[in-house]
């Protein structure tokens, strides 16, 4: 019974002596948006002997040729549809090659950091490339650090299309390792092993990325039929990737 | 005297430190299908049962704002982390010469932090969202709702953030026994340093 008052006491001291902690939470949350990048970067600095080397470089390979055959099929097409068009001149620039320096802490953060940012011109909106495709968009970027949205996010929407029948879709990140492409069409007229890449018509990634191949479609999904899509670049297994600044697409005129 | 403390109150902010880093950084052998262990949890069970209600109350804030900045999107480990720092902390003011030290308790209470703390940020990402995502109307095409509002809708939770959750809960226990029992060694060291 004396032990029980005597922590009614214990309590109300330790009340008190709590106080200059609850002002150092106030002060550090206070001070988040200023502390924050400084985190970011010192975490950049510790792990900065530790990046990633030329490690899984058959798997890179592998990912890449399939890359650079998707983006073959598409080359040929955009061709047929540019010689029809005048005037639309191609803008280049430069990619900035960074290392992943962390990978999503839990399932809620389907997200990158990578080992270059601002001082580099990485961008919020820039999109990130690796070896066999788009992977994702830059969300935040400090000094030396960027964090990356990857597609497989459901915060993620990625306007693309499917490069042999040009229908449009949207995709969406569910959480998992594998999105979803949601159609506007009706009928898609779509089938597995199509290959997909960033749409002409985004406004937020360079067109003709590609992005993956459908796995499965299903057709009587309501509103509009949903195909599963494996991402081209194997993103578990990628440690350098190419962030390709964001330029806001010509406008197309009818 | 001050030195002392200084040097221990430096070791502690270290590793936490290193929980902080090894969030982003779990090698692949530790992920189950992508979901790693919570290493803020193991550190915050350790110093919130040696340390008290208050220091584990302080720490998890401080761990939850620092985890905050590291990630993308508006959820954060916050509230769930100074809940778990002051229960604990609780805990180990309670049982302070009980058998605190039994690692079967260490590997339970880290699971169970990790379903709690993955439960509090499944509600934030869940109320963050439009909660028309959920609901779609036929022969509507896309709404411009499901672009706008883009986020965890209750069928993402069921599947893949569920799937995440046990996974992580699974992995922090597993770990459990043999960190929380390290770090707690360590903070015992220290107050036998601190104190002479």
């Amino acid at each position: 019974m004396g032990h029980r008052k005597r922590d009614e006491v214990a309590a109300g001291f330790a009340i008190k002596r709590f106080l200059p902690w609850l002002g150092l939470i106030l002060l550090v949350a206070a001070s988040r948006p200023v502390v924050g990048p400084f985190l970011a970067e010192f975490y950049a600095l510790v792990r900065r002997p530790f990046w990633p080397g030329a490690t899984q470089f058959e798997w890179i390979r592998q990912a890449e040729e399939l890359a650079n055959h998707e983006r073959l099929i598409f080359l040929e097409r955009e061709n047929q549809r540019l010689k029809a068009m005048v005037g639309l001149s191609s803008v280049d620039s430069t990619a900035v090659r960074a290392p992943i320096i962390g990978r999503s802490p839990a399932v809620w953060w389907q997200q990158l950091t990578l080992g270059e940012g601002a001082s580099r011109g990485i961008q919020v909106g820039d999109a990130v490339v690796a070896p066999g495709g788009l992977i994702g968009l830059v969300s935040s970027a400090t000094a030396h650090t960027a964090q990356v949205t990857l597609v497989t996010d459901p915060t993620s929407r990625i306007g693309v299309w499917v490069a042999r029948t040009s229908h449009h879709g949207l995709l969406s990140g569910l959480g998992s390792s594998r999105p979803v492409l949601r159609f506007l069409q009706e009928n898609p007229q779509v089938v597995p092993g199509d290959v997909i890449v960033t749409s002409p018509a985004s406004t937020l990634v360079r067109p003709g990325i590609p992005v993956g191949i459908v796995q499965g479609v299903d057709l009587n999904r309501l509103p509009a039929p949903e195909a599963s899509v494996q991402l081209s670049a194997p993103i578990n297994a990628i440690e350098w990737v190419e962030v390709w600044p964001h330029q806001p697409s010509p406008a197309v005129g009818p | 005297m001050n030195r002392r403390a200084l040097t221990c109150f430096l070791i502690a902010v270290t590793t936490a430190l290193v929980a902080l880093g090894l969030g982003l950084l779990s090698p692949s052998w530790l992920r189950l299908s992508g979901a790693g262990p919570h290493w803020l949890i193991l550190w915050l069970l350790s110093w919130s049962l040696s340390k008290g209600p208050m220091a584990g109350i302080t720490a998890g804030g401080l761990l939850g704002i620092g985890f905050d900045t590291l990630t993308i999107g508006s959820a954060t480990p916050l509230y769930g982390l100074t809940l778990l720092g002051y229960v604990w902390g609780r805990w180990g003011r309670r049982h302070r010469h009980g058998q605190l030290g039994s690692w079967p308790f260490f590997a339970i209470q880290a699971s169970l932090g990790s379903l709690l703390l993955d439960l509090t940020i499944l509600l934030q990402l869940r109320l963050a969202a439009d909660p028309m995502t959920g609901s779609v109307s036929p022969d509507a095409g896309i709404l411009p709702s499901d672009v706008a509002a883009a986020g965890w809708s209750w069928l993402d939770i069921g599947t893949a953030g569920l799937h995440g959750t046990f996974a992580a809960a699974l992995m922090t226990g597993l770990l459990a026994p043999i960190t929380v029992a390290l770090l707690m060694l360590l903070w015992q060291r220290l107050d036998r340093l601190q104190h002479g």
